[in-house]
């Protein structure tokens, strides 16, 4: 029981990392990115190629790995979603599903199809006994840095010109745009931040577990399921969400491990049905 | 004059209603009664609650507290559709065509869902014809709604909201944007529903309008009730006039 | 009368036009097995399937605006009941293409609660289920998708090829022409309200949850059929092959680069995409999925509206060339323009 709160837990940080992305790309520009997972798995491989390649040091490879992702998303919606977004949202779900089989193909060509993994000699012990739990202290580490990247984003939506922007937008698109703030630009930066911080999560979790193009789809699912749970629209809501989810699927791969996509998949179900704001969102938006 | 003869049951009692937003309170035990064909003036200032009452009215939001009576029943947590089937349909502060569709489709989506006791007595064409006819767009019924003049726009709105067959019409600030004739049109029309005995719930920011069209006038004012009574008393009250009239109406007057 | 104004009568015309349409078209392509061979025959068989599932992915995700993407579910459970229906219980191909159509149905109502949900939510809720039903086919013996030793449903062709091909064909009528009904009737008006605005629709008496799975209903029903019909041609099925994602993306992508909400947009697409399919699997197989998703990218930035908006722009181009009056628009034929947020 304690094994499986303090596995997920330490694997919720990283869900979490991923659905910073999705939740303020859906808050702000309005729509579901089916390219995210596309970036996650993007993120890892960068990473590990820059480091494994070059024999760039992990820290660096890691922000190279972010950073260049961020910089896809946003010629993402530079290129195609910008001219899209505001058509009928489910033309831009099936556009960012075209991008994310692109990535993922031009992904598959350049790297190959097998999983890869970043394993990372860091000289820590190799992890401690909490109770009748092993807590391995590299996750600990990994968890660490997660909550930190949380709240390095916390501080750049919150406290920067950039951030207020973006919270401008998604709150009221119509006023951000009448006081002067450039809709086109703000949403490129958003997809920067969703990008960036997608990348980060995938540089974490190629150093905790294989990672492959064809995963990306599952890591868009985990995304939503992620914020389904937590609620849409709130940060925090996607750092509980991630925690909750990473239990969840934990928990349900360690105790029914062969109806375990079915379990959470029907956790989803039943937070659409009966709560559909999530456990932290706001409740649904009606028209002015 | 509506209130010196002896009353018949009101068609609309809203007692104690309110509603929240999370934190923001949009509407505070605001309380008030619709008879059958009057005229309602609803004023406030920007943000004060008014088409938030009317999505609570309308259904298209559950009420935080308080009670909505229609014809003697309890509509709170109705769908909006068994509202506007018991008979009270709202317009929108917005835009609200259909793109892409013509004038008689607009208004013909109206006649085709009205519920069936309506639908036996006058068929679904027959009744966007009178809708059209009423609000005089019979020479345009084949044009794409949203090419029209605002003007028009506005009436094909109206249109569509009589051909639900309303006993209650709740109208969000129909004018706005209109010019002077164009307003007198629309204000023309609402009469002409008022002698159809239809009941008609009227927010609008042109006072004065307001205050030609309504029997009464209710006043809120950040999600309370401010004051309520015949125009010409409601326009001379202190509160109303410092929280919303400014001193030009009174003076007008 | 010239091919552009005849195209917009028909398209504008009333419906039993449209059927008359229709007639002729599958009249011409019943011909086909006059010169062609086996080989062209299977594979107009799996375009008729493609068609018909993506027209029946178009009543709900084009003309309602509510994209399902677990469609798939509808599919694989009709080809189910059809191996199931056969193999264990020696049903005739008839009964099982009820049966198929029917379950469907069924499994679409339980949808409903869904249904409250805003079209991205529901999109995601629809992918979900489809997941849930995948894993427990796979894991339930009473489908054999458990035991490793006969995995799956071995099913004998019940029918010639020639069979097959007029089975799907006529089916594949039976589809389109229901939807030419239903997007003319008093569903059809719903669905256009709540595409465009679905707050709008349920203020003006349109029950939205009643339409919503209706129309769900149908377009679930519909694959259903195809699925059951299709076990016997495919002779072999299992969670794998029925379950494919790839079959529910083929229904969205089908309808999109034909053009989404129209009746003609699976059909253009369906025939179109047939054509760079085959052109790619021959000459490039290796970057066949890159093609793809290359060519969604293309369609959705460039033309969302897909083949059919770059046709009838350009019908309206030469009308409006010819004659500039304003023009009516039916419901289910939304203006040839991208379609614009309400
Ligand atoms: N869906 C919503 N979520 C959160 N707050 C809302 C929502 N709708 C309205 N509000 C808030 O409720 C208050 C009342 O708004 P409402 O739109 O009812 O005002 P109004 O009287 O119609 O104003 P106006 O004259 O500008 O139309 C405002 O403070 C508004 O910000
Ligand atoms: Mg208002």
């Amino acid at each position: 029981m304690e094994d499986v709160l303090v596995y997920g837990l330490l694997r919720g940080g990283i869900y979490a990392l991923a659905a910073f992305g999705f939740s303020l790309v859906l808050g702000v520009i309005g729509i579901v990115n089916f390219a995210h997972g596309a970036l996650v798995v993007f993120g890892g491989l960068l990473t590990q190629y820059l480091a494994v390649k070059f024999g760039v040091p992990y820290a660096a490879a890691m922000i190279g790995g972010a950073l260049g992702t961020g910089l896809l998303g946003a010629v993402i919606q530079r290129l195609f979603v910008a001219r899209t977004f505001t058509l009928e949202p489910l033309m831009v779900l099936v556009q960012t599903f075209g991008i994310a089989t692109v990535v993922t193909e031009l992904g598959t060509l350049g790297w190959g199809s097998e999983e890869r993994m970043l394993r990372l000699k860091t000289g820590l012990p190799p992890g401690f006994m909490l109770g009748d739990t092993f807590v391995p202290s590299f996750d600990l580490v990994v968890f660490a840095v997660s909550l930190v990247s949380a709240a390095v984003l916390f501080v750049v939506l919150g406290r920067t010109e950039f951030g207020r922007a973006i919270r401008a937008c998604r709150d009221n698109r119509e006023s951000a745009q009448l006081s002067g703030i450039n809709l086109g630009r703000t949403f490129e930066k958003t997809m920067f931040l969703s990008g960036t911080w997608a990348g980060l999560a995938g540089a974490m979790f190629v150093t905790l577990s294989p990672v492959a193009p064809y995963m990306h789809f599952s890591w868009t699912v985990d995304s939503f399921l992620v914020i389904t749970i937590g609620g849409l629209g709130s940060m925090l809501g996607a750092l509980v969400g991630g925690l909750v989810f990473g239990v969840l699927s934990f928990g349900a791969s360690f105790y029914a491990p062969t109806i375990a996509p079915a379990i959470t998949f029907g956790v989803l179900l039943v937070f659409l049905v009966f709560r559909p704001q999530g456990l932290l969102g706001a409740g649904p938006a009606i028209r002015k | 004059m509506a209130t010196a003869s002896p009353l018949p049951a009101p068609l609309l009692r809203v007692e104690n209603l309110s509603k929240v937003f999370g934190g923001v309170t949009a509407l505070n035990g605001v309380g008030f009664d619709v008879h059958p064909g009057e005229v309602v003036g609803l004023i406030g200032p920007n943000g004060a609650g008014k088409t938030t009452l009317f999505n609570v009215i309308s259904g298209l939001l559950p009420p935080s507290g308080g009670t909505i009576a229609f014809c003697g029943r309890s509509i709170g947590g109705l769908r909006p559709d068994e509202i506007c089937a018991l008979g009270a349909v709202r317009t929108f502060q917005s835009a609200s065509l259909l793109s892409g569709m013509t004038v008689w489709d607009n208004v013909h989506v109206a006649s085709l869902f009205r519920p069936a006791e309506r639908a036996r007595v006058e068929s679904a064409a027959a009744c966007t014809r009178r809708a059209l006819a009423f609000c005089g767009l019979e020479d345009c019924r084949d044009e794409i709604a949203e090419t029209l003049s605002i003007g028009d726009q506005k009436r094909v709105e109206i249109a569509r909201a009589m051909a639900t067959g309303p006993k209650l019409l709740m109208t969000d600030e129909i004018l706005a944007g209109l010019n002077a004739a164009d307003s007198e049109g629309i204000l023309h029309m609402l009469q002409g529903l008022k002698r159809e005995g239809i009941s008609i719930i009227f927010v609008e920011h042109d006072v004065r309008s307001v205050m030609r069209l309504s029997d009464r006038v209710v006043v809120i004012a950040q999600g309370r009730k401010l004051a309520e009574g015949e125009p010409d008393a409601v326009a001379r009250m202190p509160e109303v006039i410092s929280v919303y009239l400014g001193g030009r109406y009174a003076q007008g007057v | 009368m010239n091919f552009v104004s005849m195209a917009y009568a028909i398209r504008t015309g009333p419906v039993r036009n449209q059927l008359l349409c229709l007639a002729v078209f599958l009249l011409v392509v019943a011909l086909c097995p006059l010169v062609m061979n086996d080989y062209w025959l299977r594979l107009m068989v799996f375009v008729f399937v493609n068609i018909g599932l993506a027209s029946s992915w178009n009543l709900i995700g084009g003309f309602g605006g509510y994209a399902s993407f677990g469609h798939g579910v509808f599919f694989g459970v009709g080809a189910f009941a059809g191996a199931v229906g056969m193999v264990r219980f020696g049903l005739p191909l008839p009964a099982v293409m009820v049966i198929g159509g029917a379950l469907s149905a069924a499994l679409a109502a339980l949808f409903v609660p869904v249904f409250r949900q805003k079209g991205l939510y529901f999109a995601l809720s629809t992918l979900a289920v489809m997941l849930v039903f995948e894993t427990v086919l796979q894991r339930w013996t009473f489908t054999r998708g458990l035991r490793s030793y006969d995995l799956g449903w071995t099913l004998a062709p019940s029918l010639p090829l020639e069979g097959f091909f007029y089975l799907f064909l006529g089916l594949l009528g039976l589809i389109v022409g229901s939807i030419i009904v239903v997007v003319r009737s008093k569903i059809g008006y719903a669905l256009h309200a709540i595409r465009k605005d679905e707050v709008l629709a349920s203020s003006i008496g349109v029950r939205t949850t009643k339409y919503k799975a209706i129309t769900f209903m149908i377009s679930a029903a519909w694959p259903g059929v195809l699925g059951a019909a299709f076990a016997p041609f495919l002779a072999y099925v299992s969670v794998q092959s029925v379950f494919d994602v790839s079959i529910t993306l083929n229904m969205i992508l089908i309808t999109i680069f034909g053009g989404a909400g129209t009746v003609i947009g699976p059909i253009v697409g369906g025939i179109a995409l047939s054509i760079i399919d085959q052109i790619a699997w021959g000459n490039f197989l290796e970057y066949h999925r890159l093609i793809y998703g290359a060519l969604i990218v293309a369609i959705t930035t460039l033309h969302p509206g897909g083949l059919a908006s770059v046709f009838w722009g350009w019908v309206e181009r030469r009308r409006s060339a010819a004659k500039p009056v304003p023009r009516p628009s039916a419901p289910g034929h939304p203006p040839t323009s991208a379609p614009r947020r309400a």
